[in-house]
């Protein structure tokens, strides 16, 4: 028997089984992983425009003109922005049509605003799933790994008449390693599922509070007038 | 930031901590194993057959023993021939003198006189060959002896071995042991090998340690012992045991 185990042996003397759980397991960590390094750019760069946009937006400057600036590069627009953009672009499109009651306006400027902010909704998600999927699912399937090479081991065990611990050790030791691989994986999925669904959930908050401020606005202009 | 590049350093990223974590393993791993120290057996059982000092010695000495007994024997012969050809000499002499008195009418009391010499003669004769024949028993009891000693110690041996076995199968050091502790006890027994009594002679110092000397004593309650009650006396009727972890890690 090899006198050190080393974890090559483990991974490349597993049963089948046992290999193709770790590397379904091994994917899955190496995507999440990805998902979590994408997520955590992508929720830091919304963020980071919504501050800057929420400056702008406060400094005083003509809504039209910060509406004109950002309609031009519409795949650049992001969060708060996008929401900004269809709420604007809705009432402009409403006021246009004379006879249309004020109420009337805000209702539309309000629903085009609460698609836009489902849709953001959506965006800030995406991904999380996957990681929610990756956390609970992954200690399971290495522990299904593990009990199929442990079944194995013991099989093996019956067929040999000196029983001992050098016999099985071996096998649990590579059966043990594919539930080390599921939590491997699984650990920093479920952290950065946690912290990212509350980051997003920050996010939305704030996106929601500044719908209702800027519908606020857009009634007191529809109702000047 | 464009979302493609986003994902590109992702992966980057991603691919950069699993095998920094793969490498971490690897290295930890090898130095696991250098670490890892053999446990050492408990005793080593070896026998050289060619060459053994003790027993060519041995051999030796009972060789020696042998050549003095033989010369021993020659030297008895050499006396009893010399007694035979005296006591020959002195028949001749004595029925030539006969002859002489019957030759004279009056004989001289002369037998009379020779007679206490030729008897002390003869007893000196036997008392000399009472005297080699006691050494010689003595020298021939010396060598059965020497010979049964060296089976009685290989036999000693054997059943200390089999008692140290039985002892060390019982005992579970606890985990406050370390290597160079030594706790020395005197067991005692009777001669059916039943343990009776076991006292610390010396004390490792670690009261968790004795104890497990003396619980693994104990558990064994009842040792292999030979049936020569002389062997028991000599041996096993109270014997010392040193207890002695030296295949411990710390």
């Amino acid at each position: 028997m090899n006198e050190t185990l080393s974890i090559t042996d483990l991974v490349l003397n597993a049963s089948i089984i046992v290999q193709l759980v770790m590397a379904m397991l091994a994917i899955a960590s190496l995507v999440s992983w990805v998902m979590i390094f994408q997520r955590g750019f992508a929720l830091a760069f919304v963020r980071r425009q919504a501050t800057e946009f929420e400056n702008k937006f406060w400094s005083g400057e003509d809504l039209g003109k910060l509406y004109v600036a950002l309609a031009n590069e519409e795949a650049e627009r992001t969060g708060l922005e996008n929401i900004f953009c269809s709420g604007f672009k809705e009432f402009s499109r409403s006021n246009q049509q004379e006879n249309l009651d004020p109420d009337r306006v805000m209702q539309n400027v309000q629903r085009a605003m609460r698609v836009a902010l489902s849709r953001e909704e959506e965006r800030l998600e995406t991904h999380l799933t996957f990681l929610a999927t990756v956390g609970s699912t992954s200690p399971y399937i290495g522990l299904f790994g593990t009990v199929w090479g442990i079944m194995n081991s013991f099989r093996g065990l019956a067929m040999v008449n000196q029983a001992s611990l050098s016999v099985v050790a071996p096998g649990i030791s590579e059966a043990l390693a594919a539930t080390a691989m599921g939590l491997f994986a699984a650990i920093p999925a479920v952290i950065a599922y946690n912290r990212y669904s509350a980051r997003v959930e920050v996010l939305l908050n704030r996106f929601e509070a500044f719908t209702d401020e800027f519908s606020s606005i857009l009634y007191r202009t529809s109702h000047k007038q | 930031m464009s979302q493609t590049l986003s994902y590109i350093i992702a992966v980057l990223f991603a691919v950069l901590v699993h095998s920094l974590v793969i490498a971490l393993l690897l290295v930890n791993w090898k130095v696991d194993a250098a670490d890892f120290t053999e446990i050492a057996p408990y005793y080593i059982e070896a026998t050289v057959v060619a060459d053994n000092p003790y027993k060519t010695e041995k051999r030796n000495r009972i060789e020696q023993a042998e050549k003095r007994r033989n010369a021993l024997l020659q030297g008895r012969r050499r006396d009893e021939a010399e007694f035979l050809r005296r006591q020959d000499e002195w028949e001749r002499q004595q029925a030539a003198e006969r002859l002489k008195e019957q030759e004279q009418a009056l004989p001289p009391p002369t037998p009379e006189v020779a007679e206490p010499a030729q008897d002390t003669s003869t007893d000196k004769a036997t008392k000399q060959r009472d005297g080699d024949e006691q050494q010689l028993a003595l020298l021939v009891a010396a060598e059965q002896g020497l010979r049964k000693a060296i089976t009685d110690d290989e036999k000693v041996m054997a059943y200390a071995g089999q008692i140290r076995k039985n002892i060390v199968k019982n005992w579970s050091r606890p985990p406050s042991a370390r290597n160079g502790m030594q706790s020395i006890l005197r067991v005692f027994l009777v001669p059916t090998g039943e343990m009776v009594d076991v006292t610390i002679d010396e004390s490792s110092g670690n009261e968790a340690f004795d104890r497990s000397a003396m619980l693994a004593v104990r558990k064994t309650g009842r040792f292999v012992v030979p049936s020569d009650t002389l062997m028991f006396e000599r041996n096993f009727r109270e014997f010392v045991l040193v207890f002695r972890p030296e295949d411990l890690r710390l």
